[in-house]
């Protein structure tokens, strides 16, 4: 009943926000064109992937490939270890970055004063905007041989320099300690934007019925959030398969010792390609991880929608 | 309300406008600027009294490490003289090194670029992509000049398959290696430039010059990470070294540089200096030059691969003597693009440049008086003006053997060099290119692995046997195998051809 209602209202409504908005509507057609000539068009693109490329005779004259192209993300034996990389170094940076983020979003919230918020979320964001070649470079002073901070530490100790660059091991822990130095700020501005949101009379309301600080955390705040996480963790889940490739190339300063440790496919995929210079196989690269990111966005919102349907993104 | 609407739907419609006029004006500034140059040849050909019709422009892309500010003076310089002599007028493109390959990749997907140096990305994947015309119908049509500055022999260099796909340009083809050294340090020492040295000696030497100048670095890397750029083994057309010949490509059996003599010999020097501290501590993450650090007075000498040049505040001694990479021709030569519209037009451009002296100096040095002035004994110096400087990189450029040279290269610079080019040893398989396409997954796999190993082990800074055995095992698994026969293969048919 309720439906059958609802919709000559619904369409009522949607008659008249067409008429009323031709303007607006009208406005959006530059984007629209942009968006179109830029991301829709070179989609077509895509068909490189399975193509055979030949600069003489173009994308549509060259000859079929096939799966050609893909083969050799699997024949390597590097495969495996590089897609472990991925995703294991993504699912530590989300559910760690989403932690940090989260802890520092509530604490900025806590501040008091207008100066001391502003002065923190400053300080916090600086990170985020430096370059990775120049954070490689912050790095390589803690890390050097001859003169970083941490062997000079360790000298001072009565210890032996560690080598640092030619030891992959340390390298899991450094990159998830770079990464979340880099990236903390970004994220829990976004998240503190959602806590300032959250109406203040729930707290009073806490207070007064005796929760303390903790409680209100975890009663208020957190619920509070809990879209916000849940996008921002499915729009990183949607990009499992991709990873930062100036923390992963840059970072390690290209020592190849360390690949085992700090190849990803983006890197792996960047490094074969520069030597074959073949655009077959890096569209073929770049398709797949597309196409295996957009499945990942579609089983976690899928997921999502099961346990939580309003959360959902669609 | 009407007016307002109307107001809005006009503005939105501007704006729309606008915006694609943005993007119009962009395409047809870019246009205005190509047909301007063409415009600038057309205009001087008009001015030699030829009729405009018949002069082409060709665009030539070249490779430079700075800023060339004065390219189209240069440019038009040439083409005052190109459009009468040759019928073709030229739009001379710089592009810096870093976006080279980037930048030269895109231009060969479109007839934007005519002539251009086929310089970083390797020949063979040129070919291999078919980015490189055929050229060996221009070659035989060429005049007589051409014919006199490159031999068959030195063609075979840059063709495969029977096909000529570039002309090499004028450059040192093979190297010495060899120790640069602090020149007072070598003065205290007794070393001499141009001095013969075993690596025994150069070992001596190290230590003897560690104890003497404890706070400098002995050896450093010759640029970066990499202690020496190549030794004595030729990779065959791969500058990867997967699969090489030993002994400056003499012994004909294609191996893995991991299993070579040469290799574990020059490998457990660097070990050893490394253990006692002469090498830099931080050699993998190095960035600086060798040189730089020498004349900044940190390092007292690096390993060094040159041909007839000299380094400032050093002097030069030599380990290995003068040869030749089999695919030394092909590493930097100039070809024309498949796509290009005019291909006649661009080989009569690519000739001019290997034989006309005046176009030759010009493309070398710009324009005398304004850029460089030569001194008496016929060497060049820079003026103020920094617009045009390719004569400090003419290695780069197509053909440098007329021009004037630099004044820190000595007069006979360009005499030395075709001199040193004629005299040095050449691996037996020169001209050889090795093709990778039927192991490209093996190939792929074990670049891979050697970029992990390779600058590591040479620079000393890992356990020589253990990280060895690693690598093989890795390589193993790789395939290399595979990769060594097939290059063997291709080679032994190489040889029975010739």
């Amino acid at each position: 009943m309720a439906k059958t209602a609802a919709k000559p209202s619904k369409k009522k409504g949607m008659k008249g926000t067409s008429r009323t908005s031709l303007a607006l509507v009208s406005m959006m057609i530059p984007g629209i064109i942009y968006l179109i000539i830029n991301n829709y068009i070179p989609m077509a693109g895509l068909v490189v992937a399975f193509k055979q490329f030949d600069y003489a005779k173009g994308i549509w004259g060259s000859g079929w490939a096939g799966f050609g192209n893909f083969t050799y993300l699997f024949k390597t034996r590097d495969a495996f270890n590089i897609v472990r990389n991925t995703l294991l170094y993504n699912i530590v940076f989300i559910i760690l970055g989403n932690i940090v983020a989260i802890t520092v979003a509530i604490m900025l919230n806590f501040l008091k004063g207008q100066t001391n918020k502003k002065v923190y979320q400053t300080l916090i964001l600086i990170p985020y905007l430096i370059s990775m070649v120049v954070v490689s470079y912050i790095v390589y002073g803690f890390l050097s041989m001859d003169s970083g901070f941490v062997n000079k530490m360790i000298m001072a100790f009565g210890g032996t320099a560690i080598s640092w660059y030619t030891q992959a091991k340390y390298w899991p822990v450094i990159l998830t300690i770079v990464h979340l130095w880099s990236g903390f700020g970004y994220s829990s501005i976004v998240y503190y934007a959602t806590v300032i949101g959250i109406d203040s009379s729930l707290y009073e309301a806490a207070s007064i019925d005796g929760a303390n600080v903790w409680k209100q955390i975890w009663h208020i705040t957190l619920p509070g959030l809990r879209i916000t996480i849940i996008t921002l963790v499915l729009m990183a889940m949607g990009r499992m398969f991709y990873s930062d490739f100036g923390l992963f190339y840059q970072v390690p300063m290209r020592s190849g010792l360390l690949s085992s440790a700090t190849d990803t496919i983006d890197v792996f995929v960047y490094k074969a390609l520069t030597q074959l210079n073949d655009v077959g196989r890096s569209s073929a690269a770049g398709l797949l991880q597309s196409v295996l990111g957009f499945i990942m966005v579609l089983s976690a919102n899928l997921i999502v929608s099961k346990v939580d349907s309003d959360s959902a993104l669609f | 309300m009407k007016i307002r609407k109307f107001l809005a739907i006009a503005l939105a419609g501007a704006m729309t406008l606008s915006l694609a006029a943005c993007g119009g004006s962009g395409s047809a500034g870019s246009a205005g600027s190509g047909s301007g140059n063409a415009g600038g040849g057309s205009e001087s050909a008009a001015g030699a009294g030829e009729s405009t019709a018949e002069v082409e422009n060709v665009v030539v892309a070249i490779p430079t490490f700075f800023d060339v500010k004065d390219a189209q003076m240069v440019a038009d310089a040439i083409n005052a003289i190109s459009a009468e002599k040759y019928g073709v007028t030229v739009t001379l493109e710089f592009i810096a090194l870093g976006n080279w390959a980037q930048q030269t990749n895109l231009l060969l997907t479109s007839d934007e670029v005519d002539v251009l140096a086929f310089y970083q990305t390797p020949l063979t994947t040129f070919i291999k992509n078919n980015q490189a015309l055929p050229l060996e119908n221009y070659v035989a049509n060429a005049s007589d000049e051409f014919k006199a500055v490159w031999s068959d022999a030195e063609l075979q260099g840059t063709s495969m398959n029977g096909h000529i796909y570039s002309i090499p340009n004028l450059r040192n083809f093979g190297n010495i290696r060899g120790l640069d050294i602090d020149e007072n340090i070598a003065a205290e020492f007794g070393i001499e430039n141009g001095q013969h040295m075993t690596m025994d000696e150069v070992s001596d030497f190290l230590y003897a010059a560690h104890e003497k100048y404890p706070d400098r670095y002995a050896i450093v890397p010759q640029a970066g990470s990499s202690m020496v750029s190549g030794w004595t083994w030729d990779g065959l057309g791969d500058g990867k070294f997967i699969g090489v010949l030993e002994d400056c490509g003499q012994d004909l059996t294609v191996k893995n540089l991991f299993d070579t003599d040469d290799f574990r010999d020059f490998c457990s020097y660097t070990r050893k200096w490394y253990q006692d501290g002469l090498t830099m501590a931080d050699a993998l993450s190095n960035t600086e030059d060798g040189k730089n650090l020498i004349r900044a007075g940190k390092a007292v000498c690096c390993l060094e691969n040159y041909a007839v040049d000299t380094a400032e505040g050093c002097i030069r001694t030599i380990i290995i003597d003068p040869w030749a990479v089999s695919n030394s021709y092909a590493e930097l030569s100039y070809g024309i693009n498949t796509n290009s519209s005019k291909p006649d037009a661009a080989w009569k451009a690519l000739e001019m440049f290997y034989i006309d002296k005046d176009i030759c100096e010009l493309l070398t040095n710009g324009i005398e008086g304004t850029h460089y002035t030569v001194n008496e004994d016929g060497t060049t110096t820079f003026t103020e003006s920094d617009g045009y400087q390719m004569a400090a990189i003419a290695w780069v450029l197509p053909y440098s053997g007329y021009a004037h040279p630099m004044a820190a290269n000595g007069p006979t610079y360009f005499e030395d060099l075709i001199e040193f080019n004629n005299s040095c040893a050449k691996s037996k398989g020169l001209g050889f290119a090795f093709d990778s396409t039927s192991v490209a997954n093996q190939y792929t796999a074990c670049c891979n692995v050697m970029d992990k190993y390779y600058t590591a082990i040479m620079s000393g800074t890992v356990d020589l046997e253990s990280t060895i055995e690693q690598a093989n095992a890795e390589f193993e698994a790789a395939g290399l195998a595979d990769i060594i026969a097939a290059k063997q293969e291709q080679l032994d048919a190489f040889l029975a051809a010739q």
